[in-house]
């Protein structure tokens, strides 16, 4: 059965329930709204991010689901996304944002992961000046600050 | 963009402000979305972060970042030199500390008679560590690693256990060196720290979170472990490396042998007098200890156990594995490596249900005349039974034991025999392994410099086909094989290898390493290498600390999915002409075709077609099925190839034409009327990291190109070279 989306700009999308439902948030609407040939709005999520959002649910959507699992090692590798993830997160930065921003609100954990995975490995291998030029983030840290953290992180060695 | 939300960045207040902002977007955000206005969404991203980046990077960039990051750095304390201010210094650290190492750095003491390392260690680390335990309660403290020298007292466990009650990790004994090395160093100080049992009024109560104990170059009464085992019932993960049982006469008359003086034969006595649990070392039967540790810690995942005075205990040198049915990872002292041991009846017996993850084969005693052999057939027959059968292997280490390159040659029976036994059961199963290090013994005593380049390129061929998710790779070789950087760019198939090393047994000796340069390993980025000797090689495989490597980024190789995803590749390498004969032709073919009979039954193998082996252009070119072709090294005979496939195809053109008179109009055309119709491409590799080797590559393209002609200008040839950089990514 189709179900309707409706994005921040009101075009609709209709796609499978089974698609859809990877959004947690949308397979908690629909139970709890019950059977209803209602569009589903989603005031956050632009056509143009809902479009490529839909495009992953539909290329995964025979993916098991993702079971929270409590003991999961904290080591988390950012390396080992898959192929075609990797091509769909070709994208620029303002469209991963988005992206992002959606999985989050949409609650779709494997996209998020995706995309947080993606900025991460934009995140390493750059000196802090770098990554505020890249991300437009201002350096707020007083020179005390500055000097307080590297005076804390002398002995907090890595391994 | 500013997060300037809080001036208090250090009073921790910060961070509790921040994380109140929600997870649900406000539709202010959406003209300038970011994540990082998310403290969750950056939390998440923090999370994919190694320890480095958040420390270096990360905390740097801004309040916001410093205060998500902050609660997420793990805070490793490391004692390494012991002064006046140490002790205050060290205690106020300890407190916010989540792992603690303790291991004092040390000169070049080779010339002290009088155990330098150990005074130190007795009369100021011990005490400094005791007495900041003793004072505090450590809640935060998740690691503890204790690199204690021979002759150290006592290691504290009980009072380690006692207060930081929420341990997780615990590594004690001589963890930085073997104990050999050390006994080099010290010969009259024969002693190792002992564990003791505990004592009747400790405050042990209930059972610790403890999941790894890693006790190494210890001496260990059965008794006093077990007394411990009550509180340790989550142990994961369980050590004991190089134990030794306690007081007996073997020890006296070893510790008389040893000592240089009769002060200290005195000194050694006096130590083992005073430690009196010692006498009920041997009073417990070998079975019912393990028999205890079995039942009193059912969550045991893995296991390593050797011991070095197994010559005068007998059977305490081998687990009883049959006791420990839930444990996959093993770490057994190679005298199980012999098929009418009990270990490793119960290791093949798992060949019904083989769930076996991770081997390790633990040196014995070469004091004691057990060093392994080089040349024992028997005993790589049986290991590399046991690749094949276990295709959950993840980790293998048998650094300890020779092992003939010829059971690399995944066609060859290794038995040396030189007849070819084509069979899919030789070649390895073990497709996950992450991590292997391999003693290779080349099996001969000379090697010219062809047929060195023709073993290296086998090894690299081999493990590169078989092994594809190979992480780190370590290799110990005879100083004959003198040129492994020969076909080094078979490696680039693995595309997830992090580390390599490879050791000579000689110091000093070429690997010819020398030769190479960093850039030629743009491919594997963080790549550590250099030769050392066996000592240095044993230190790395007995030291956990070494275990976790440094290298962060990984590069894959553009080509790679192209060149294992096909179902019918050629690889091959192609030595020197008339250097090497692998057999006649109709062998090779014969080879060929029983292979591609159990490619059917052998998914594996549809990826795997005898990487390594020499091969004449003549039997290549009867090959019709082709779809991909690899050439790695000298490409002398390429011309000669394609020319005898295209004088082959315009034969059986003619013979067509023979039948049919007007073949040439035949749609589609018989099998064979085109020159290899399903190849789709060439792809030229030279086998060494030479600067000249793209130039040859592309001259042999160049004539391959003009070989094949217009019959067939759809064929990709493509040359790849490790400084190429079009060719190599970053993923």
């Amino acid at each position: 059965m189709p179900v309707t989306l409706t994005s921040l700009d009101n075009q609709e999308f209709k796609v499978d329930k089974e698609v859809a439902e990877r959004s947690i948030l949308i397979k908690n609407m629909i139970e709890d709204v019950g059977e209803s040939d209602a569009p589903i709005p989603l005031p956050n999520v632009s056509a143009a991010v809902l479009t490529k959002v839909i495009e992953y649910c539909e290329h995964h959507r025979n993916d098991p689901v993702q079971v929270q699992d409590e003991t999961d090692d904290p080591r988390k590798r950012s390396n080992d996304i898959e192929e075609w993830d990797m091509k769909f997160m070709q994208v620029d930065q303002e469209m991963l944002f988005e992206i992002i921003l959606a999985a989050n609100y949409l609650d779709i954990k494997p996209l998020l992961d995706v995309g947080c995975k993606t900025v991460a490995n934009i995140i390493k291998g750059k000196t802090p000046e770098e990554i505020r030029k890249a991300f437009n983030i201002v350096n707020d840290f007083t020179p005390e600050e500055e000097a307080q953290i590297k005076k804390e992180n002398e002995w907090a060695e890595d391994r | 963009m500013s997060h300037r939300a809080n001036k208090k960045i250090f009073g921790g207040t910060a961070k509790k402000e921040h994380a109140t902002t929600t997870k649900t977007l406000s539709p202010s955000k959406k003209q300038s979305p970011s994540p990082f206005e998310i403290t969750e969404i950056v939390m998440h991203i923090f999370s994919f972060l190694d320890q480095y980046t958040l420390l270096t990077v990360a905390a740097h960039v801004c309040t916001l970042w410093f205060c998500i990051a902050r609660p997420l750095l793990r805070h490793h304390l490391q004692l390494r030199s012991v002064g006046s201010k140490a002790y205050k210094c060290f205690r106020k650290r300890l407190l916010q500390a989540d792992s603690l190492f303790v291991g004092l750095k040390f000169g070049p003491w080779k010339h002290s008679t009088f155990g330098y390392e150990s005074k130190l260690w007795n009369q100021l680390a011990m005490p400094l560590v005791c007495r900041s335990l003793k004072t505090s309660i450590y809640e935060r403290l998740q690691e503890l690693s204790m690199d204690m020298p021979l002759g150290a007292k006592s290691a504290p466990l009980e009072l380690i256990l006692t207060q930081c009650p929420r341990l997780l990790s615990l590594s004690l004994g001589c963890l930085q060196g073997s104990l050999q090395e050390r006994r080099n160093r010290f010969p009259h100080v024969l002693h190792p720290p002992t564990v003791g049992s505990l004592h009747q009024n400790n405050h042990l109560k209930q059972p610790l979170p403890l999941r790894l104990l890693f006790l190494s170059s210890v001496r260990l009464s059965p008794k006093a472990f077990l007394s411990y085992m009550p509180f340790l019932r989550h142990l994961t993960d369980l050590s004991l490396l190089d134990i030794r049982d306690s007081w007996h006469p073997q020890a006296l008359v070893t510790a008389a042998m040893n000592a240089t003086t009769a002060a200290a034969l005195l000194l050694h006595l006096a130590d083992t007098a005073a430690n009196p649990e010692q006498e009920s070392a041997l009073l417990l039967p070998h079975a019912s200890f393990w028999t205890v540790v079995g039942r009193q810690c059912p969550e045991l995942e893995r296991i390593c156990f050797n011991c070095r005075d197994a010559m005068t205990t007998g059977g305490y040198a081998t687990v009883p594995m049959e006791l420990f049915p839930s444990v996959t990872a093993w770490g057994v002292d190679y005298r199980c490596i012999d098929a009418s041991n009990p270990s490793w009846r119960a290791l093949t017996l798992r060949a019904v249900e083989n769930r076996l993850t991770s081997l390790e084969i633990l040196p014995g005693n070469p004091t004691a005349g057990f060093q392994p052999l080089a040349g024992d057939r028997d005993r790589d027959n049986l290991l590399w039974r046991l690749l094949r059968e276990s295709p959950s292997l993840e980790h293998f280490k048998a650094g300890h034991i020779p092992m003939s390159t010829e059971v690399l040659w995944g066609n060859r029976a290794h038995a040396g025999d030189g007849t070819f036994r084509a069979s899919a059961a030789n070649v390895w199963r073990c497709r996950r392994l992450k991590t292997l290090t391999l003693n290779l013994n080349s099996g001969s005593e000379d090697l010219t410099v062809a047929e060195n380049n023709i073993v290296t390129r086998r090894i690299f061929g081999y493990l590169g086909r078989v092994c594809p998710q190979l992480e780190d790779l370590t290799l110990v070789v005879p100083c004959r094989l003198y040129a492994m950087e020969s076909g080094l760019c078979l490696l680039t198939r693995l595309k997830d290898l992090r580390r390599l090393a490879i050791y000579t047994s000689i110091p000093d000796y070429y690997t010819s390493f020398e030769k190479s340069q960093r850039q030629d390993f743009v491919w594997m980025q963080g790549i550590a290498y250099h030769r050392g000797s066996v000592t240095a090689y044993e230190q790395q495989l007995v030291s956990p600390a070494q275990v976790g490597l440094r290298c962060r980024r990984v590069s894959a190789y553009e080509d790679y999915k192209l060149c294992v995803e096909k179902v019918r590749t050629w690889s091959t390498t192609f030595p020197d002409a008339g250097s090497f004969a692998p057999g006649t032709p109709s062998q090779v073919e014969e080879r060929r075709r029983k292979m591609q009979q159990q490619q059917a039954s052998n998914e594996y193998l549809s990826s795997f077609e005898d990487p390594e082996s020499p091969i004449s252009p003549e039997a290549l070119s009867k090959v019709d099925g082709l779809v991909d072709m690899e050439f790695c090294g000298s490409f002398l005979d390429m011309e000669a190839l394609l020319l005898a496939r295209l004088d082959r195809f315009q034969k059986e053109a003619n013979k067509w034409e023979d039948i049919s008179g007007q073949w040439k109009d035949a749609a589609p055309g018989p099998e064979g009327a085109q020159p290899w119709p399903r190849l789709e491409r060439i792809l030229l590799s030279n086998g060494s990291l030479e600067r000249e080797g793209l130039k040859s590559v592309q001259s042999q393209a160049a004539l391959a190109q003009k070989a094949m002609g217009a019959l067939r200008p759809d064929i990709n040839i493509i040359c790849q070279h490790s400084e190429s950089p079009h060719l190599l990514i970053d993923i």
